[in-house]
């Protein structure tokens, strides 16, 4: 699965990052996280304490792409990437090489995560002008596909607003387009308010709704194949004669009998796939239950 | 894309008549979603350049500089949540065209005589500090020629008829009065002031076959001598998307009588397969002509049905959008006032 975080410069897109990784690293109802690269690890964790510490990280100056593994009971169950760009790449034109390289990550996101700075809720035309981009982004994102995308906006800074006051203005400012992703079929939304600093709020719902999702659209596709397969058994089953094996020995091509075999050989493998789903897909749901959704 | 249905705009103001300023802020709020409908740019340079220009203005007051092209066309995409409903092929022309003296000669005319006649929708730019007192016999001539209304009239004159001439309705028509911050509050609040002063200055919107929205905009109240720099805090843009939603409303509404149109037409021929399919089948040497009509019976049933379709979506579309549009914006169609769409 491909994550591409989005937000303005100083919308606490990295120290968002940062809280996700600590907590869910701790463990989450089962889950976990773990960087594919060492270093990625020890860097997110390093970051992590100093944001406990009151020391934001510094801003990044380029697409920082993580490789990551969704662990339930220390077995991997998602490998997905997540992908940090600087706020200025949302607002550049092709000119600009992180600008394409952001479209191109956008196209092909299976996850968007648009972070959206809450104390910047309530300025006015300001504020949607300053938001506009991260809704236009997703808009055409979300328009130009039928498979399937998870998107979260999370409103960060949550403990530095007045919740209802913000609430308000996150549906005044978002409202339209939490609306037409309610309307639509291929793409499952989630609003979440998030604080990072010394005591965090909500900061695995955003990845664990994406990777929920994930988790989901992979279970329906296997389950599908595993349908497709059984049926396919079924009907070559149902055409194994005597004579169709006596012509496939002469002809050389395969018999019913031996296509029924193999397609039910293929469909308990695509079952022992899904199998290794089904409980972390009914936990994220539990976990996600009082999350709000759209 | 190229499938898709697509609405031309033309928008035809003088240099600094506010005609940029306008688009700007009506992309700035539709394309953050309005209602339930946005406005895309899809090349995403230009949403961004758009974008960046309003943000400008909302940062430091300061307008949109005018334009050095004379003619600027955009493509936007209407959509309904997610749903893409209409491509908008959108032209603003400021050039030589619009002027008294020379605009006969412009060589501009005969582009944009096609382009006129290619049009689902023009808006006529009338600056609202033209508007301060009501138009009067003398000075409604200084009026049409400093604001190019004069040469606007010939243009649409020119090209209506060509369109008629082609078979297509009439554009549906805006008279967009910018700045109308600077029309006094008393004369603003009775819209039946403004639209007297249009009746006198552009009759052609009150011809038979127009449908035409009097809609004054403004970006917020800057007082009658409003500085070259406004002030950020006071800008507060007011009803800059009732124009391009009534275009889509209008062309929603001309596209439903079409289809009833070619659904009655299809019907008729129904008619005449079935009769002819009945005579057909009394003689004995019919077989193949009753093969054709059979076939002529399957086809108008088909576009029967379609065009039924058609018509059923078009018309809730343009229900729905104009819906949008606030009772008190003056409309008329053929010169009589629509009170209800």
């Amino acid at each position: 699965m491909d994550i591409v975080m989005l937000g303005h410069s100083r919308a606490g897109k990295t120290s968002f990052m940062t809280a996700m990784y600590e907590s869910v690293t701790h463990g989450v109802g089962g889950f976990s996280v773990r960087a594919e690269r060492p270093e990625d690890h020890r860097v997110l964790l390093r970051n992590a304490r100093r944001l406990r510490n009151g020391q934001y990280p510094l801003l990044g100056d380029r697409r920082t792409v993580y490789r990551l593994n969704l662990l339930y009971d220390h077995a991997p169950v998602l490998a997905f990437s997540w992908r940090d760009y600087r706020g200025g790449a949302l607002t550049e034109d092709s000119r600009s090489p992180q600008a394409a390289e952001l479209r191109a990550d956008v196209a092909a996101a299976t996850g968007l995560v648009l972070v959206v700075d809450s104390t910047e809720l309530t300025g006015g035309p300001r504020a949607v002008a300053r938001i506009r981009p991260l809704v236009a982004t997703a808009l055409r994102s979300a328009s130009e596909r039928s498979d399937p995308l998870a998107l979260v906006i999370a409103l960060t800074k949550w403990d530095l607003v007045q919740p209802a006051q913000a609430r308000s203005a996150a549906n005044r400012v978002l409202g339209d387009l939490i609306s037409a992703v309610r309307a639509s079929p291929h793409v499952h939304g989630a609003l979440v308010p998030v604080a990072c600093g010394r005591t965090p709020l909500n900061v695995v719902q955003p990845a664990l709704w994406c990777l929920y999702v994930g988790l989901a659209v992979r279970a329906w596709s296997l389950q599908r194949s595993v349908e497709e397969l059984q049926n396919t058994a079924l009907l070559a089953r149902s055409r194994d004669t005597w004579w169709d094996r006596v012509k496939a020995v002469i002809t050389g091509e395969p018999a019913w009998n031996r296509i029924a075999a193999s397609a039910l050989r293929s469909a308990e493998a695509e079952a022992e796939l899904l199998r290794p789903l089904i409980v972390p897909g009914q936990r994220l749901e539990t976990l996600l239950d009082p999350v709000e959704k759209f | 894309m190229d499938d898709q249905p697509h609405i031309t705009v033309t928008a035809l103001g003088n240099s600094g008549s506010g005609k940029t300023t306008f688009l700007l802020g009506m992309y700035a709020i539709m394309s953050a979603g309005l209602n339930g409908y946005f406005l895309n740019a899809p090349d995403q340079d230009v949403d961004l350049q758009l974008a960046a220009r309003w943000e400008r203005l909302l940062d430091d007051g300061e307008l949109p500089p005018p334009n050095p092209g004379e003619m600027i066309s955009y493509s936007f995409d209407f959509l309904d949540g997610l749903q893409r409903l209409l491509g908008i092929d959108w032209l603003d022309y400021r050039g030589g065209a619009l002027s008294d003296a020379r605009g006969s000669e412009s060589e501009d005319v005969p582009v944009l005589h096609e382009r006129l006649a290619g049009s689902d929708s023009v808006y006529l730019v009338l600056d609202g500090s033209y508007l301060v007192d009501p138009v009067r016999h003398a000075t409604r001539g200084a009026i049409l020629r400093e604001t190019g209304l004069r040469r606007m009239t010939s243009l649409l004159q020119g090209s209506v008829q060509q369109r008629i001439a082609n078979g297509a309705p009439p554009p549906s028509l805006v008279v967009l009065v910018t700045k109308s911050d600077l029309v006094p509050p008393a004369r603003r609040q009775r819209m039946e002031d403004i639209v007297d002063d249009i009746q006198r200055l552009l009759p052609i919107c009150f011809q038979e076959g127009f449908t035409t929205l009097i809609c004054p905009v403004q970006l917020g109240e800057f007082g009658q001598k409003p500085p070259d720099r406004v002030p950020a805090g006071l800008i507060g843009p007011q009803r800059l998307h009732y124009p391009i939603v009534f275009s889509l409303a209008e062309y929603m509404r001309l596209l439903s009588l079409a289809a009833a149109e070619a659904a009655n037409e299809a019907r008729l021929r129904k008619r005449e397969a079935e009769d002819a399919l009945r005579d057909l089948r009394r003689t004995l040497f019919g077989r193949g002509r009753m093969r054709d009509a059979e076939a002529g019976l399957l086809a108008a049933q088909d576009e029967e049905h379609d065009m039924n379709t058609v018509r059923e979506i078009a018309e809730g579309r343009a229900k729905r959008l104009y819906e949008e549009l606030p009772s008190r914006l003056p409309m008329f169609r053929d010169g009589h006032e629509v009170l209800s769409w």
